[in-house]
């Protein structure tokens, strides 16, 4: 009886902070389909449902292009990402050497350094590589990372070693014991690595922005950046909206379809 | 895939592999990847397109600071620039906004690997001098038909410095005084007689809000870079912002404080405005939906303006207090320092294009932007555009009285200064005099070490 009211309240506080989270969501999709002449602030709901808004958005980049190159960036980044973190994680939780936690330590350090701070090291770097205005130039830093391998580090320490041992004994390869005895135990916090890597790594601008300059080598971002940056005049809000539900749909759908993933994941995880 | 790039596979691998033994098998892995991922957009690119021995091919980077279709409108320019000039090929870059083109510059400067040209704000001049990244154009052969005093003057005094030209106007706005001549009318005005004076604004707005015939009297942005708009107001008052040199500006001056004073007032006391910090973004929108009779605005937004308005928009000078004044803003067309002479000379050739008269009408009537040239409005294109768009002609008027826009050494931080004096103004934390006095303290701070 007692815990109700309590349940009741928090249960409010969830409704309101999922509000918060959706009413801003939901006006972007709506004025989306608000032509360029109907005024925003003239009514919630728009006078006219359009997809013109959508042509015209569409019309102003090669965002057919920029779809192809945002998801080879952003798939390109986390395969990559896949195989370092899991191998590092493994090597510092698992193997002995000298100096391990040191180097780890350094390793951590780079989390710590803000990624504007890298851009001009980096754009020198892809310039002596000659790599600049390619798509591996705007993946290629993130190749190793730092968060994912702390991640999937402190996971793997959590999975206890007689498990290992036992792998072992029966003749399994190193290979073997990493990705199907640590990986599949670390399912949880591997997904929510490569969930916060993958919607970084779609939504980044700056970056991207600075290392490439021809079209055919540009994510989505820079598309959006046409509508969002005009500071000489007012926002077009509907094309910004319409812009925007351009962007974010194909990542919302994967979020969607992945979250069930990621409760399993947990669901999963516990030891038996 | 040619050799350059298979030799830089292997060169990168190496690097990796430095990393430590475990993670060499994954680099290699990554090497891999990487090759197939850069040949899949340029096997989708399509043939390349081949030109003559002698063509000179230049990059050029460009902002978008218009909402609008300005990137399609700026490859059309450039592709018809290339089209009439066939031993130069201009590839355009979309940059972001001023600041993120700024900043690619900054980063391809630093790295020496600039850009042969850029629009850049007008305001860059002096960040640009100081990195040693631009030319004089002035040192270049200029073209039969160049004509230096074409150019809008108030545009062209921002690409002066040291006795030379460094850049070209290109893209430039001025903020006007947008009003609504339907509640104006309602509140028994004249529709073609718009307040003229600060204080007619004043009264003018308490009578439309008397008269219920628009919920606000005016309104002033006051977010993000509230320097642009408060200098014209400073100006109006009798003492420009900017000094006598990139090493001074007028922060803490008796004007500027009337000036700074009159616009927390519209909301303090006189209670026409809302009152807080105003979004620049939103000001257009409550103005074409009627939410406010007066707003003090970029000429970059007046198409957006007239397109969303369901009422008769008029534009005025913004008022005066001791004498009509306002600022310009926007982009100027620069050469880089590092680029090779001749395409240093290829660019100078693709700016004085760009700016032509011509093209320059050609520009303003699509974007919204102020002819940058005088002949322009003299065009029959430009009189047919303002016999259908008589709002656009008072920009053109108004300037006349206008000044350059606030500028420095290290311009986007003394910038900076000025806009957080006005937000903390109107947003009643500090006094107008107490906020002007610390910005021209920390301006000064950057400032003495250039003197």
């Amino acid at each position: 009886m007692a815990h109700k009211p309590g349940r009741l309240v928090w249960n409010l506080v969830l409704v309101l902070l999922g509000l918060t989270w959706i009413i801003p969501l939901l006006w972007v999709a709506v004025t989306a389909f608000r032509s360029e002449s109907d005024s925003i602030a003239s009514s919630i709901i728009p006078h006219v449902w359009t997809l013109d808004t959508f042509r015209v958005a569409w019309d102003s980049a090669p965002f057919g292009r920029y779809y192809i190159n945002t998801m080879i960036i952003a798939f390109g980044i986390i395969a990559v990402q896949i195989v370092t973190s899991v191998l590092a994680a493994y090597a510092f939780a698992r193997m002995r050497f000298r100096g391990r936690e040191l180097l780890f330590y350094l390793y951590l350090l780079q989390m710590m350094i803000p990624i504007s701070a890298l851009v001009i090291p980096n754009y020198i770097t892809m310039k002596d590589l000659t790599l600049l205005d390619t798509l591996i130039a705007i993946m290629l830093p993130y190749f190793g990372s730092a968060m994912g391998t702390f991640f999937l580090r402190q996971s793997f320490r959590g999975i206890p070693i007689e498990y290992e041992e036992s792998a072992r004994i029966d003749g399994a390869s190193l290979w073997r014991i990493i990705f199907q005895i640590y990986l599949p135990n670390a399912k949880s916090a591997l997904l929510a690595f490569l969930l916060i890597s993958f919607s970084y790594h779609w939504d980044d601008f700056f970056w991207p922005l600075i290392v490439t300059s021809s079209d055919t080598k540009r994510p989505l971002t820079v598309g959006l950046a046409l509508f969002t940056q005009a500071s000489e005049s007012g926002a077009a809000w509907q094309l910004v909206s319409a812009a925007t539900m351009l962007v974010i749909v194909p990542v919302l759908v994967l979020f969607l379809l992945f979250q069930r993933q990621f409760i399993t994941g947990y669901a999963h995880s516990g030891l038996k | 895939m040619d050799e350059k790039q298979i030799n830089v596979r292997t060169r990168m691998s190496r690097r990796q592999m430095l990393r430590g033994a475990g993670i060499a098998g994954a680099a290699l892995g990554a090497a891999r990847l990487a090759g197939a991922v850069s040949a899949a957009p340029r096997a989708a690119a399509g043939p390349i397109f081949l030109r003559g021995q002698g063509t000179t091919e230049l990059s050029f980077f460009y902002p978008v600071g218009v909402a609008g279709p300005l990137a399609k409108l700026m490859q059309g320019l450039v592709d018809d620039f290339n089209k009439a000039n066939p031993s130069i090929k201009v590839n355009a870059s979309f940059t972001g906004s001023y600041v993120d083109t700024t900043t690619k510059v900054q980063t391809a400067v630093q790295a020496k690997n600039p850009p042969d040209t850029a629009v850049l704000l007008a305001t860059d001049l002096q960040t640009m001098l100081d990195l040693k990244a631009i030319v004089p154009v002035s040192d270049l052969k200029a073209g039969a038909t160049f004509d230096p005093k074409d150019y809008q003057q108030a545009f062209f005094q921002d690409t002066q410095a040291e006795g030379k030209t460094w850049s070209v106007p290109f893209q430039r706005s001025t903020p006007v005084l947008y009003y609504n001549k339907d509640v104006l009318q309602k509140a028994g005005g004249n529709a073609e007689q718009p307040p003229q004076t600060w204080t007619e604004l004043v009264d003018t707005s308490k009578k439309i809000m008397d008269a219920k015939a628009a919920k606000w009297g005016v309104e002033f942005p006051t977010s993000g870079t509230a320097y642009w708009l408060f200098q014209c107001l400073a100006i109006q008052a009798g003492k420009d912002l900017n000094g006598e040199d990139h090493t001074h500006v007028n922060f803490d001056t008796t004007e500027a404080t009337d000036a700074l004073t009159w616009l927390v007032d519209l909301s303090k006391t006189n209670k026409v405005m809302p009152t807080g910090v105003i979004d620049w973004a939103s000001v257009p929108t409550d103005f074409s939906s009627g939410n406010t009779a007066f707003a003090y605005h970029s000429t970059g937004s007046l198409t957006a303006i007239l397109k969303e308005a369901k009422f008769k928009v008029g534009t005025a000078f913004m008022p005066k207090d001791k004498q009509f004044g306002t600022n310009t803003g926007g982009g100027n067309i620069y050469i880089f320092k590092d680029a090779p002479a001749d395409h240093q000379q290829a660019a100078w050739t693709f700016a004085q294009w760009m700016t032509a008269p011509a093209q320059a009408t050609r520009w303003a009537i699509a974007t919204g932007y102020v002819p940058v040239r005088i002949s322009s409005t003299d065009s029959t294109e430009w009189k047919d555009y303002v016999a259908k768009t008589p709002q656009a002609t008072t920009a053109v008027d108004q300037l006349k009285y206008a000044k350059p826009e606030l500028t420095a050494h290290q311009s986007a931080q003394i910038q900076k200064f000025m806009s957080d004096a006005v937000q903390a103004a109107v947003a009643g934390q500090k006094q107008p005099a107490d906020a002007l006095k610390l910005a021209q303290q920390q301006a000064d701070a950057i400032l003495k070490q250039y003197r």
